[in-house]
């Protein structure tokens, strides 16, 4: 046992009763500047202004660990030549970079500040960094593709390039490479001809995954890389003349549309869905189902791909049924009032499924939600899956910043200037500042004349993120 | 496995006797033990004696769970010891605080320190108006009114 033993001292402590009060209430202003620092940097960018109006030194804390975010620059592209125009949004400041690299090229995608390039005269595809002027080759691909994308800078050794072909009717082709590797690596996969049309998809990366975004921001696949699987995801009807950007934040992924000359929509991916799963995707899952509670195995050799319930069923024996085998084992001959003690669930999303007396059981397993849903007949398993767009209005907006672009689409949180706005990438010689869209004014500026979106997103510009010292490179 | 305790001294004299492991949380004591050997009691100049009767629950408590291993050490555990956390600084007034932040500070215990930190950051500053903040934090304006009508200005919008 730990033995604390408080021993008085002989002589009170006791200080005069004025000083005593002084001390009850210190004054944090007192607190060394470096602890300031520390509660500070705790804080969100909001928090940290308003703190620091509370003192002078305060002030120098909150600013000393303050963290603005920096926003991308507009990247303007040449149609000839390779005079490629930089600038930066706030204030409206240009500047012009000779990039004899890029001669004869054209842009494919764009991120954390890397540009991948494609040149159609020798099928070359390589990385160039127009800062540090750094380039990077990739193996030839024979096939040729309709878009490509890349996960983070190619300086890091996770980096993977993919690249998506849908000239087969019905059947998407996916390659993939490391920058440095020597090959491409192909996969065939079956899918819906039609999302696929003849304008360019979104592709964005995020958590193992690249997303795609169909044509018109319609139906949305992805393909993960450590399984090499392609999934549909979404389908959502296709909305006329609608662009659609993609654009990742923090791990969650948002999108938004713009559509006319009416306010854009933002919308951010939930876990709202449950998606049945067939036998292959159950791979070998065990569902333990009773009246008070669910459990979930992944790894049991002998009951794989089986739901086991707390009821014995027929001749007292157990009660299951095999996915595997299509068939139940002892079930009860009076079925009909089999489930009759189970309450129904609350969880369910759809109202299908509230009409009748089925019976329900939800289980966790490895952060994922499980759904069994018995009736008559075989049982389905649904997992939980991310599947709907949510759209994020007004306060929840909280702040955002969003640059789109043709080719590119970045969000940010921590821009004091740029709060709820968001920035399209139209560039001109006489242009002197972005098309804008501010949420909180609900309105373009300048006011939008009715422009086709592919105006105010050009493919001939794209938002990227400027290094730190960016001004040594102009 | 003989227990060895630590006799501490606060700076009003008030006397503590801990096991090792307790005292051993923090950084700074180790040092202070290797510095002072042939005394036994180790004089902590900066803490008052009801500060360090806090350090020393904080520490006893803390200690108590890193000993259970051996498969004790489980989720249920982490989480107990996570409403322990909220429930200890809850129950104390900013007078405490602040000088329990001072103490971690000084004795170096790390979880204390961040847990201090994050908890003046989350319930005295998080989403309070500047009037607030000054009042729970016993700040004192020392800005002119321009000088703050100045600095709120410049990022107008975090102050509606």
């Amino acid at each position: 046992m730990a033995s604390s033993s408080p021993t008085l001292p002989t002589v009170p402590h006791r200080r005069p009763k004025t000083q005593r009060r002084k001390a009850l209430i210190p004054s944090f202003a007192d607190l060394p500047l470096c602890l300031v620092e520390v509660i500070m940097s705790q804080l969100v960018l909001k928090d940290n202004i308003r703190a620091s109006a509370a003192c002078k030194s305060w002030r120098e804390a909150a600013v000393s660990v303050r963290v603005v975010e920096k926003h991308p620059w507009l990247l303007y592209i040449p149609k000839r030549g390779h005079q490629f125009k930089l600038c930066d949004p706030l204030p409206w400041k240009s500047y012009t970079i000779d990039l004899p690299e890029l001669a004869k090229s054209t842009v494919c995608y764009s991120r954390d500040g890397w540009l991948l390039m494609h040149r159609s005269s020798s099928s070359e595809i390589f990385f160039f960094n127009p800062f540090s002027r750094e380039l990077l080759s990739l193996p030839k691909l024979d096939l040729s593709f309709q878009d490509i994308a890349f996960s983070c800078p190619p300086t890091s050794d996770d980096c993977v390039v993919l690249a998506l072909n849908f000239y087969v009717i019905n059947l998407v082709t996916i390659s993939t490479c490391h920058p440095g590797g020597t090959d491409w690596i192909r996969d065939d996969f079956p899918t819906d001809y039609r999302p696929f049309t003849y304008t360019n998809c979104k592709l964005l990366y995020l958590n193992d995954r690249f997303y795609c975004l169909s044509a018109r921001g319609g139906w949305l696949y992805s393909f993960r890389l450590s399984s090499r699987k392609w999934k549909l995801h979404q389908r959502r009807r296709n909305q006329y003349e609608t662009a659609a950007f993609l654009a990742e934040r923090k791990g969650k992924l948002f999108l938004m549309y713009s559509r006319g000359n009416e306010k854009p929509k933002f919308y951010k991916l939930v876990y709202l869905a449950w998606k049945e799963m067939t036998s292959t995707e159950l791979d070998g899952l065990t569902f333990f189902a009773s009246f008070h509670n669910s459990e979930l195995r992944s790894d049991l050799p002998w009951m794989r791909n089986n739901v086991f319930f707390s009821r014995f069923g027929y001749n007292r024996k157990r009660l299951s049924y095999s996915f595997d085998e299509n068939s139940w084992y002892n079930r009860p001959k009076e079925w009909r009032n089999c489930w009759n003690r189970h309450p129904t669930a609350y969880i369910y999303p759809y109202r299908w499924w509230t009409e009748c007396t089925r019976a329900i059981f939800m289980a966790e397993m490895k952060r994922e939600l499980f759904l069994v849903f018995t009736r008559n007949e075989k049982p389905i398993v649904y997992k939980l899956v991310y599947l709907r767009w949510r759209e994020v209005t007004g306060t929840e907006l909280d702040g955002m910043t969003i640059f789109v672009s043709f080719h590119n689409s970045e969000l940010r949180s921590e821009l004091p200037w740029m709060r709820n706005n968001v920035f399209f990438s139209r560039f001109g010689n006489n242009c002197k500042r972005c098309v804008s869209y501010s949420f909180d004014e609900n309105r373009y500026s300048p006011p939008k004349k009715s422009e086709e979106w592919s105006e105010l997103c050009p493919p001939q510009s794209l938002w990227i993120n400027p290094p730190k010292n960016m001004l040594e490179y102009l | 496995m003989s227990k060895k305790n630590i006799v501490l001294k606060s700076s009003n004299g008030i006397i503590f006797e801990v096991e090792e492991a307790v005292a051993l949380q923090s950084e700074t004591i180790p040092y202070m033990i290797e510095d002072d050997c042939a005394n036994d009691t180790i004089p902590l100049a900066n803490v008052t004696g009801d500060i360090l009767a806090l350090v020393i629950e904080y520490c006893k408590k803390h200690v108590v769970v890193a000993d259970g291993d051996g498969g004790g050490s489980s989720s249920s555990s982490q989480e107990d010891l996570k409403n322990w956390d909220a429930q200890f600084m809850n129950d104390l007034d900013q007078s405490k605080i602040f000088n329990l932040l001072l103490a971690a500070d000084f004795l170096n215990i790390k979880t204390l320190f961040d847990l201090t930190c994050q908890f003046v950051a989350d319930t005295m500053i998080k989403g309070k108006s500047v009037e607030e903040v000054r009042r729970t934090l016993n700040i004192e304006k020392d800005y002119t009114s321009e000088e703050e009508a100045k600095a709120r200005q410049e990022n107008e919008w975090a102050f509606k």
